[in-house]
Formats: structure tokens, C-alpha cells, sequence
């Protein structure tokens, strides 16, 4: 049950581990031409990403795009953990 | 009565293949590459389809017509100012859910589509399947697959757009999305306003007026393009919402025109081409491939090898042997006044500075950098280094984005000065101008100085020091002084491919015609120059003027005519010193601190020109100021802490 409520929970990009799933719930507080770069490359309300390293900077894809993104941008993305 | 050219973009994100298309179809070559950004500005060309001729314009990549970056406002500007009579939207087969969000946009352009599935190999290797005929029926426009690099689809590309330039695909109706009806509302009253006739739809100009921050609604709205249809009263929280429903409609309707059409395997498949990105991105294995790229690709081939061996082969033997001499004899023997014999063959000539200089010295050098530079830009090498040191260059305000066209310094930075359109703010952009103007060396500089310093123990150190201590010091204070933010990173990092070699020599030929084409008028006319200043006596009088500043650094007379030819041209500055230095006029440490000056010198002329379109003249003036000023203390502080740990 616990899991469960932890893996609904919202979370930030920036709190995810390498190798870890998630859901984008939504970007927040962003310029609006990042807003947009973002969408583009396919990270929007329900796509999926998966995080493949954390450091020196956030490497994740989204389908089979691989995106790169500071922490500033990482912490806007708000997302669902998923189960790995 | 002539006959009409039509007009036909390439259209689609960045590095995708549209200018491979675009050199497809002119048999012109513009430059390829494996990182986002490479294509900064319009390439038109021309094709011979049939008995058509079509002029074809290459766009630098768009991922949407919110124009976001400088290159992308191009994009948008060209549909919105010229009559187009086909876009060709060439789309990544990878990705193609999120390449149709592109489609949907350009569809309401109401300009005649085609859509070209390029990547169709990579694709297959991760074992995804498209069936495009069946994209074609959903979409109601024409859908070519290929893969470009293996010639694959061109053909039937060519095809196709010879086919829709004659209007053979008149029936066609693209599918459209439908948005909600508040959305509709506003289109249709907007578009109603719109000043007829346009280039392109007026319920597409409608839509765009929704973004208000991107600079794409100024240049919709101005009289000449469309006229105003106005906001419709509503305010930018509102434009936002209406645009994130639209983007959700583009979405829905992509996600439905893939239906049974785009077909990914159920457990991605992944090649030995991951394991090196991995390697690449790596702090620890990627910071020892970037300083073994450093070592070998710059250090050796270009500063050891080039700089050094060649050099010396080309300037000693084949033009300070055999071709010097025999042209002093022809020019002796043949040209009647000793005035008139300088101007070819003396000290300043024609043929003994201007053309010697360029083929044998700066030639070989700028040929070998550019090779291996075209190496490490088509493996798509570059863009995990950009993701590697952004943690690095955040410290100086700038985001790793801007690694590129700092890299891109080392081999020209007049190119590199066009390549920072590609960084999103005008503070980005400038800081990067900076840097690349004052600290960064071009690479017949770079190479030379190498080659002159890495005989004498720690002299390359010493000035390798000062040029990184000079690039710290001014990025810091100007990131301070503009505020001192760091700017958010948001890169996509295309797949490894394996470099072409057809591809790097074509690429490395192509940029090499470019700077020569560049090159060597400059260096002719300045041959010109100096020989008329040195016939006047103007010469002597700059000389001595330069010198006063000069003397302060222990430097002879002969370092003035240094600067004044570094002044034209960088690496013509630096093939100076090295000929004063192999004359031996020059003691090592004036060697050093000739060589400091000299990096941190002025941006050559040309570098100056792209720098005052680029910034403006206040700001090139600014530059110009901080280069003499930096570059003459950098001199004095070598030569003081000299003077102290020697005398």
C-alpha cells in the first residue's frame, strides 16, 4: 500500500535516480520558449521519460529522443514515479 | 514568356537531413553535421527536376514555429515573407510522433506538403516499422521514406516534388486537427482580419498571433506581411491556455494519424554505439576522451604535425627553396623598378608574404583542424561534450550550448561568431562573442604558437595558463556585470553515428574553399597595402607609433608589424612571429610574450565585421577595448614577473 502511495506521489525530475521511470505530470514555472523546446522534443503532460544519469547534468529520453537538462530545468518537471 | 521558378523549402527539426537533401538536390554542397545548429542561416540553391528548375531553400531546424531560438525566427520568417510553393518536411523516422506536431503546423500554412521519413535505417535498426503508404492515406499528402546517407528514397523524393511543383496532387485535403470550439471562435474572427492576399493562410497567421514572447507575431503582424488582426481582446494567460489546447489537439490528432502506422518493438533494442555515448557522457571516461581528443586531435595532428612538419616543408623547402627563389629570379629579370619588384617579391610582395603565407603556412594547418574537427562534429561527439562541461561553463553564465561554437573558435572564429545564433539569449550570445574575441585563438594561431612555444620547457604552459586565466577573469566579470544568472540547459543529444570518409574530406574541402575564398584576397590586399605603406614611409611611422606601447613589453620594433598583420588577420599575425622567430630575431621569452599578445589581440577584421551585424558597433567597441587593454597587461605582467625572477 505504502509503495503505492509513494509511486502516485509527485515528484520533481530532479529527485529521480538513473534508471528510474516516470510520468510527466506537468512543466511549471518556465519561460515560455523552454516551455515550448520541451514540448517539442516530446516531454509534455503524459509522456514518459526514463533518467539515465543524474551527474554532471540530467540525461533522460523521452521515446527515443535523449534529452539534456541542468537542474534548474530538472526541478520544473514535475512528474509521477513509476514502478522500475 | 519565362518561365515561373518555383520555390520549395526544406522544413523540419534540426539534424535531421535537410541538407543533405538540399545537396541532393542542387549538387551544391551547404555543410552536414551531426549536432543541432549546424545550418545557421538560409541556403538557396538551385535544382533541375525534369524540366523544372526550382530554387530550394535549406532552413536551419525548426522543432516548431513558436519561433524559440534566432535560427528558428528565420524559418518562420521566410513562410510568412516569400511566396513558397511546396514545403518538404524532411522528419526524423525515430521520432516521428513528436515530428508530427511540425506537420500539423505547417498543414495550416495551406502551402503544398510533402513529408519525407528520413532515418529509415536507424529506425530499422531499433526495429521500428512505418508503413508510409498507409501515413500517406491518414495524412492526405504525399509520404516518402528514406534513408539520405545510403541514397535511399532520393529518387522517389525527387519524384514526388517534381510531381507537386506541376500541382499533380490537386485533390489532395490534409488531414487537419480539430481544435475546441473557443479556439475556432478565435481563428475564424482573426483570420478574418488578416490582410489578403498572404503567402500563407490566414487562419495559420490567426494561430501564430497566440505566441507573444517569441518575436514571431511582430514579424506576422507588420503592414507588408498581413496586417494586425489583433489580440481579440484576450490576454497572454488566455493566448497560453488557447495554445496549450492546440498543442494538445496536435497530439491527439498525430497520435491518431500513427495508429497502427508507426510501430515501435516492445523492448527497444540497443547497438554498441550506446555503450561509447555512455562512455562519452561519463565524468570520469568522458573527461579522459576529451583531453586524449585535445591531445591527439589538436595537440599533435595539428600543432606537432601540421604546424610542425608540414609547415616547415612547405615553407622551408618547397616555397623558401624552390619556389622564392625562382620568382626573385623571373621578377629581377623581368620588372623594371625596384619599387615595382617589391611589390612582388620583396619583403612584403605579393608572392612572398601574401601567397606564401597562405598556402604554406596557414593553409595546411586550417585544412588539418578542420579535418579532425569534421571527425568529431559528424560522430555527434560534440553535444556530449556540450552535456559534460555545461556543469563547467554554468559557472561563467553560459550554458554548454554555447561549447559548441567555442570549439567551433579554434578552428575560425568568424564562423564561430555566426554559430552563436544557435544560444537562445542575447546575453548568452554576447558573453560567447566576448570570449570568442578575446580568449579563444583560431587554429593557424593556435597551432603555430604551439609549434613556437612547445620547444622552450614551460613556455607553453606559461602562456596556456595566462590565455585560460584571461578566458576565467573576463567571463566571470562580464557574467557579473550582465547580471550573473545561470541560463537553463535544455539540449537534445542526437545518436553516435559512424563518421563518413567521403563526408569528413567533402566537409573539411568545402570549409577549407570557404576560408580560402576568405583568406586570401585579405591577404593579398594587405601584401598591397603594406607594400604601398612601406613605399610611403606611412609604414615606419605606425611601426614606431605601435612600438611605444610595445617597448614597455621589451619587444623590438619588428612585433609591431606583427600586430598590425594580426589586426588583419589573426593567423597572419602569427605566421609573422613564426618567420621572425625562425629568422631568430626573437628570444624565447619574447616569443612568449608575443604569442600572449597576440591571442588575446583584436578579432581579425572579418571576425569584427560578423561581431558589429551580429552585437551592434557599441558593443564590437567594447570588445575592441577590453582585447588592447587585456592583451597589452597580460604582456606586461609575463614580462614583469620575468624581469623579477631573473635580474
Amino acid at each position: 500500500m505504502g509503495k503505492k502511495i509513494e509511486d502516485n506521489e509527485e515528484v520533481r525530475l530532479s529527485d529521480l535516480f538513473p534508471g528510474e521511470k516516470a510520468v510527466v505530470v506537468r512543466l511549471e514555472n518556465m519561460p515560455l520558449s523552454l516551455f515550448y523546446r520541451l514540448q517539442s522534443m516530446g516531454v509534455y503532460e503524459g509522456s514518459r521519460v526514463y533518467v539515465e544519469r543524474s551527474f554532471p547534468e540530467y540525461l533522460f529520453r523521452a521515446g527515443y529522443t535523449l534529452i539534456a537538462i541542468n537542474h534548474i530545468v530538472a526541478y520544473r518537471v514535475v512528474v509521477h514515479r513509476l514502478p522500475r | 514568356m519565362k518561365k515561373k521558378t518555383s520555390r520549395v523549402a526544406l522544413l523540419g527539426p534540426p539534424n535531421v537531413g535537410k541538407s543533405l537533401l538540399f545537396n541532393l538536390l542542387c549538387r551544391q554542397y551547404t555543410i552536414v553535421s551531426n549536432y543541432p545548429g549546424t545550418t545557421i542561416e538560409l541556403s538557396r540553391g538551385r535544382a533541375l527536376l525534369g524540366k523544372n528548375c526550382l530554387e530550394v531553400v535549406d532552413t536551419p531546424g525548426t522543432y516548431t514555429l513558436n519561433a524559440v531560438s534566432e535560427e528558428e525566427k528565420l524559418t518562420c520568417k521566410l513562410l510568412l515573407q516569400e511566396r513558397l510553393d511546396l514545403i518538404v518536411q524532411v522528419a526524423d523516422a525515430r521520432n516521428l510522433p513528436r515530428m508530427l506536431n511540425l506537420t500539423a503546423e505547417l498543414v495550416e500554412t495551406g502551402i503544398p506538403l510533402i513529408l519525407v521519413v528520413n532515418l529509415m535505417d536507424e529506425a530499422n535498426r531499433l526495429g521500428i516499422r512505418i508503413k508510409t503508404n498507409e501515413l500517406s492515406r491518414k495524412l492526405g499528402i504525399p509520404v516518402v521514406a528514406a534513408s539520405m546517407v545510403a541514397g535511399d528514397g532520393v529518387e522517389e523524393v525527387k519524384n514526388k516534388i517534381k510531381y507537386a511543383v506541376k500541382g499533380a496532387f490537386p485533390g489532395s485535403y490534409p488531414s487537419r486537427p480539430r481544435y475546441p470550439l473557443y479556439v475556432q471562435n478565435y481563428v475564424q474572427s482573426a483570420s478574418a482580419k488578416v490582410k489578403k492576399p498572404g503567402h500563407v493562410a490566414p487562419e495559420f497567421v490567426a494561430l501564430a498571433s497566440l505566441h507573444p514572447d517569441t518575436g514571431l507575431s511582430s514579424s506576422l503582424f507588420s503592414k507588408d506581411i498581413a496586417g494586425k488582426p489583433g489580440k481579440e481582446g484576450i490576454n497572454a494567460a488566455r493566448a497560453h491556455h488557447m495554445l496549450q489546447e492546440i498543442n494538445m489537439a496536435r497530439r491527439q490528432w498525430s497520435k491518431k494519424m500513427l495508429k497502427g502506422v508507426y510501430l515501435p518493438p516492445l523492448i527497444p533494442k540497443t547497438g554498441h554505439e550506446e555503450k561509447i555515448s555512455q562512455l562519452m557522457v561519463n565524468p570520469v571516461s568522458g573527461t579522459l576522451i576529451l583531453l586524449l581528443v585535445l591531445y591527439f586531435g589538436l595537440y599533435q595532428f595539428v600543432g606537432v604535425w601540421s604546424a610542425g612538419y608540414l609547415v616547415d616543408y612547405l615553407d622551408g623547402y618547397l616555397f623558401g627553396e624552390l619556389i622564392i627563389p625562382q620568382v626573385e629570379k623571373a621578377v629581377h629579370r623581368f620588372v623594371p623598378f625596384h619599387w615595382l619588384q617589391e611589390l612582388f617579391s620583396g619583403p612584403y610582395g605579393l608572392i612572398t608574404l601574401g601567397l606564401r603565407y597562405t598556402f604554406a603556412i596557414i593553409l595546411p594547418i586550417v585544412f588539418s583542424f578542420f579535418l579532425v574537427f569534421s571527425f568529431i562534429e559528424d560522430s555527434g561527439y560534440l553535444p556530449r561534450m556540450a552535456y559534460l562541461l555545461n556543469n563547467l561553463v554554468s559557472k561563467i553564465g553560459l550554458n554548454g550550448k554555447a561549447v559548441i561554437p567555442l570549439a567551433l573558435g579554434l578552428g575560425c572564429g568568424t564562423l564561430a561568431v555566426l554559430v552563436t545564433r544557435t544560444l537562445e539569449t542575447r546575453r548568452e550570445r554576447m558573453l560567447t562573442a566576448l570570449l570568442l574575441s578575446l580568449a579563444v585563438p583560431c587554429s593557424a594561431q593556435l597551432a603555430l604558437i604551439m609549434a613556437l612555444l612547445a620547444g622552450s620547457g614551460a613556455a607553453i604552459w606559461v602562456w596556456l595558463l595566462a590565455v585560460l586565466f584571461v578566458f576565467a577573469g573576463a567571463s566571470y566579470t562580464a557574467n557579473r556585470v550582465t547580471g550573473g544568472v545561470t541560463p537553463p540547459f535544455c539540449m537534445e543529444i542526437p545518436p553516435l553515428r559512424r563518421p563518413g570518409i567521403s563526408g569528413i574530406f567533402r566537409k573539411t574541402a568545402a570549409r577549407t574553399r570557404w576560408y580560402l575564398v576568405e583568406v586570401l584576397p585579405m591577404f593579398l590586399v594587405t601584401s598591397l597595402l603594406i607594400w604601398g605603406a612601406s613605399i610611403s614611409g606611412f609604414l615606419s611611422w605606425l611601426v614606431q607609433l605601435c612600438h611605444i606601447p610595445l617597448q614597455a613589453l621589451g619587444l623590438p620594433e619588428e612585433i609591431s608589424m606583427v600586430l598590425i598583420m594580426g589586426f588583419v588577420r589573426r593567423d597572419y599575425g602569427a605566421a609573422g612571429l613564426f618567420e621572425l622567430t625562425q629568422l631568430g630575431i626573437l628570444s624565447p621569452v619574447q616569443v612568449l610574450i608575443t604569442g600572449v599578445v597576440l591571442t588575446l589581440f583584436l578579432p581579425c577584421v572579418a571576425q569584427l565585421i560578423v561581431l558589429i551585424r551580429e552585437q551592434g558597433l557599441f558593443y564590437a567597441l567594447i570588445v575592441i577595448a577590453t582585447s588592447v587593454l587585456v592583451s597589452w597587461s597580460a604582456g606586461y605582467i609575463i614580462y614583469c614577473i620575468y624581469g623579477i625572477m631573473y635580474f
